[in-house]
């Protein structure tokens, strides 16, 4: 998550956080103070679509060796923000305390920009310089299990929670493992044609944290809004036989459907 | 470089030498007829123009292709052929340029007063006959064609030419079935699945090397380039060198070089390989010239071959599939002679094969030209002997008189050949400025041919001729010639006719300083290596600039960073302009015509061409 990222999630936490006091010491009319409402539903459900925001660029090179000399070349992924799907769940376990698992799934293009250096074929130490764009999808499912802490608000239309916990990834990359280039004699001058992809599979446990907030407009059914972060790092083989270290997940904001029973 | 016939002409060497003996007397009038033309000068142009239409119109001269400048928009070359009575003119060609229609230059030779019979008393099959005895071989190549022939007494004879399988194209008299001149088709350097792979020199340096996935294997076989090449390898066997060299050429795929794994140790066929891809981008890069031909033909080497001291170009019809091959040898100390200058050396005998063919039907064709009349008699041992009375006795027995001229000894040399060699040369030398550092030592460029071969060169400098021996005579040794004036000339015999009416002449290892008979190892074939230097001295003096030794006259050359411009002129002369049958003149002035073709008459290159073929004799 990146320094911007964070900061929201904490300034977020805590208006829930605060919230909840104010709506403590809101009096009722006449003055008197006003008892807590007793949770009466156990079961909430969440299908939300969000907007995952995230900066996790990264840069893949590869060796290789072509036309009897060693070489590399590079791929610097644009990994972009983009829509993802969340449905979660999560049943009190104790007062205000419930226990959720979570999915959420996110597919996207994914833009690079690719260089290489390209031995010559009749002599050593005079490479070619190709460059192209390619274009590759990521493909992000994750599970999130949390424990969630229901915030007491005034109003029993209103419902604030806040969560965390861990988050199972898989990640789908596509990464570039060759490329081909048009060359004429005498091969002076070289040019990309396209990259050759290799999806690229990995799982890893990372973490979630969030809260959110809904409206409801039925007893059981309302809209809310939601605001997490779930991350890790995990590292993707590479061609060539190395890795590629790639962040997955980031901050997603977003609203939907609620419900409760 | 140097030459195949070496054993036999130092056999004749030591028979002569001991053989002269006194006969009659005979007065012949050396290539009489022959009219030199080059014209560049508005008037010369004029008449020429106005006399080679007149030809055209009366069907003695043929267009036998016109074509496009290569390198200058809007100019056009005529390449044309003299016939008598719809029989070719053996030497008789001409180029013409023109631009918008307007006639540039004229280089070439015709023969006036012919007049003769073009019906032959032989038929093509009895003269194929004739030649079976005659070279033991057999007919290569096209049925025997008709041609006139220009004997040395400025007479004419019909002639049929063929070529046999002895690599000689022979010249044979349509009346009498006897030989009246052979042309070597050997020019001499006395040197799928496509995959990128490494090589080991001669020297040790490390090269790629493109090759041809075979099997498990790889083998020598460069898929990518235009021309592709391939390299072979006879293991040493006479039986794989003669199918290989005698026409159809066939080829069989164990002949190509192999290795297991493309890290390839053999260090001559790495060379060869390599170098004649080198050699192609050269020609490419710099000169706008796809492969030997122009026309993306195969090129193949040949290495492990038998060959001593020794590196050839075998002309077409000769060589793989018939197409000419290049063949490398090794010193007799074991080292390969593939260095890049003598591949590239042997290149640009394909080249300049190839290009004349293509133009005139022909490459250049070897004849005698007559330098200079000496003494009427000569000293030997202390004796004299007069040229009329001279004969050559061989260790066979046969006598062959001494060709006179009023009397006396008439000395000769082979301007074609000088030609010929010196331009590979200047391409051999090209090359290695093109690849390799400046320098003196292994893998560095210089003027000199041959030099990283050990126990082999330098065979020839183009900077300082005389500074290399060029052959170990009676006289003690004797320098390359850096001027026309000091080019060797040898005595020829009459080999058919008498002295009375010499039909045919073969050069001897024999040379005269005033009346001094000096002995030669060889005539290197009337001086093909041996002279050429003239016209690689001119190379480097238009290139480097400087005096020349012996005509004191200075060359402001164009620069080491401008050669490219005296490259591109001495390729566009031979190209272009050459016709098939030059003088070292000629040579000179097609030269030059190139140079003020390409940059103008008064540009730098034009210049210094002009210069250095003056300083070196060759123009006024």
């Amino acid at each position: 998550m990146t320094r911007l990222g964070y900061m929201s999630f904490v300034v977020l936490v805590a208006a829930f956080v605060t919230a909840a006091p104010a709506v403590a010491q809101t009096r009722q009319p006449g003055g008197a103070p006003s008892p807590r409402t007793p949770l009466r539903d156990r079961i909430f459900v969440s299908v939300d679509g969000v907007f995952q925001t995230t900066a996790t660029d990264f840069t893949n090179t590869v060796t290789f060796r072509r036309n009897a000399e060693d070489s590399s070349f590079s791929t610097s992924y644009d990994e972009k923000s983009g829509p993802a799907f969340n449905v979660s769940g999560a049943g009190l376990v104790w007062r205000t305390i419930a226990v959720g698992v979570g999915v959420s799934r996110f597919s996207h293009g994914v833009p690079g920009a690719f260089t290489a250096s390209v031995p010559h074929p009749f002599f050593f130490n005079q490479d070619r310089q190709v460059s192209g764009t390619i274009n590759s999808t990521r493909e992000e499912l994750a599970v999130h299990v949390n424990a969630r802490a229901l915030l007491p608000l005034k109003s029993r239309r209103m419902q604030a929670m806040v969560f965390g916990g861990p988050s199972f990834f898989n990640v789908k990359q596509d990464l570039v493992s060759d490329f081909e280039i048009s060359e004429t004699y005498p091969y002076d001058t070289a040019t990309f044609s396209r990259g050759v992809t290799n999806t690229a599979s990995k799982s890893k446990v990372g973490f979630n944290a969030g809260a959110d907030l809904a409206y409801f407009f039925t007893r059981q059914m309302g809209v809310g809004g939601t605001a997490q972060y779930a991350g890790t790092t995990l590292a993707l083989d590479s061609a060539g036989g190395g890795t590629v270290d790639v962040k997955v997940g980031g901050f997603q904001v977003g609203g939907g459907l609620r419900l409760r029973f | 470089m140097r030459i195949a016939r070496l054993r036999v002409l130092l056999c004749l060497l030591v028979a002569a030498s001991a053989a002269l003996v006194a006969q009659a007397p005979v007065v012949p009038l050396p290539q009489r007829g022959a009219v030199t033309v080059y014209a560049a000068s508005p008037n010369d142009l004029r008449q020429w123009d106005r006399a080679i239409d007149g030809m055209v119109r009366g069907r003695e001269l043929l267009v036998l292709s016109s074509r496009p400048d290569p390198d200058i928009e809007g100019r056009q070359h005529e390449s044309l052929a003299q016939y008598y009575q719809g029989v070719p003119v053996f030497g008789g060609t001409l180029t013409r340029q023109t631009a918008q229609g307007l006639t540039v230059s004229i280089i070439g030779t015709v023969y006036e007063g012919i007049s003769i019979d073009t019906t032959p008393a032989l038929s093509p099959a009895q003269v194929v006959l004739a030649l079976a005895d005659v070279s033991g071989g057999r007919l290569v190549g096209d049925v025997p064609t008709l041609l006139i022939f220009p004997t040395f007494d400025g007479q004419y004879r019909l002639a049929y030419r063929a070529t046999m399988s002895d690599a000689k194209t022979y010249i044979v008299d349509a009346a009498s079935g006897s030989v009246l001149w052979t042309i070597d088709e050997i020019k001499t350097q006395t040197q799928a699945q496509s995959q990128v792979g490494v090589g080991t020199g001669v020297l040790g340096d490390t090269k790629k090397i493109s090759t041809t996935r075979a099997g498990t294997g790889f083998r020598a076989q460069d898929q990518l380039r235009p021309a592709p090449i391939r390299t072979f390898d006879t293991h040493g066997s006479e039986v794989a060198m003669n199918r290989l060299t005698q026409p159809p050429g066939a080829t069989v795929d164990s002949d190509f070089a192999v290795d297991t794994d493309n890290t390839w140790a053999d260090p001559p066929v790495v060379d060869a390989h390599v170098h004649s891809g080198w050699t192609e981008d050269y020609f490419f890069r710099q000169l706008g010239w796809t492969g030997i031909d122009n026309r993306r033909g195969v090129i193949t080497s040949v290495v492990h071959t038998g060959l001593v001291d020794n590196a050839q170009y075998w002309r077409p019809p000769f060589g793989a599939d018939s197409r000419g091959m290049l063949v490398f040898g090794r010193t007799r100390g074991g080292v390969p002679v593939t260095a890049l200058d003598v591949v590239a050396h042997e290149m640009m005998h394909g080249v300049t094969n190839a290009s004349l063919t293509q133009r005139l039907g022909s490459g250049l064709l070897d004849t005698l030209s007559v330098d200079r009349v000496g003494p009427t008699a000569m000293t030997f041992g202390g004796s004299s002997y007069p040229c009329d009375t001279t004969v050559v006795v061989f260790n066979d027995g046969t006598q062959l008189p001494i060709l006179c001229s009023g009397g006396r000894y008439v000395l000769w040399s082979n301007h074609p050949g000088a030609i010929n060699e010196a331009f590979s040369d200047v391409f051999g030398i090209s090359a290695e400025f093109f690849y390799q550092p400046v320098g003196a030592g292994a893998l560095r460029a210089d003027y000199k041919m041959g030099e990283d071969v050990a126990g082999f060169g330098p065979l020839r400098a183009a900077d300082v001729p005389s500074s290399l021996v060029a052959a170990a005579s009676s006289q003690g040794p004797m320098a390359y010639p850096d001027h026309a004036s000091r080019t060797f000339s040898f005595i020829a015999a009459i080999s058919q006719g008498t002295r009375t009416n010499p039909i045919a002449i073969t050069p001897l290892p024999w040379l005269l300083q005033g009346d001094q008979l000096v002995t030669m190892p060889s005539s290197d074939s009337a001086g093909v290596h041996l002279n050429s230097t003239v016209l690689s001295h001119a190379f480097y003096l238009a290139i480097e600039g400087g005096r020349n030794a012996t005509s004191g006259l200075t060359v402001q050359g164009v620069g080491p960073a401008n050669r490219i411009q005296i490259e591109k002129s001495f390729f566009r002369a031979m190209t272009v302009n050459m016709p098939s049958v030059p003088t070292m003149q000629m040579a000179a002035q097609a030269t030059v015509q190139a140079a003020v073709d390409l940059y103008g008459a008064n540009s730098a290159p034009a210049v210094a061409i002009r210069q250095a073929m003056q300083a070196v004799g060759l123009m006024n």
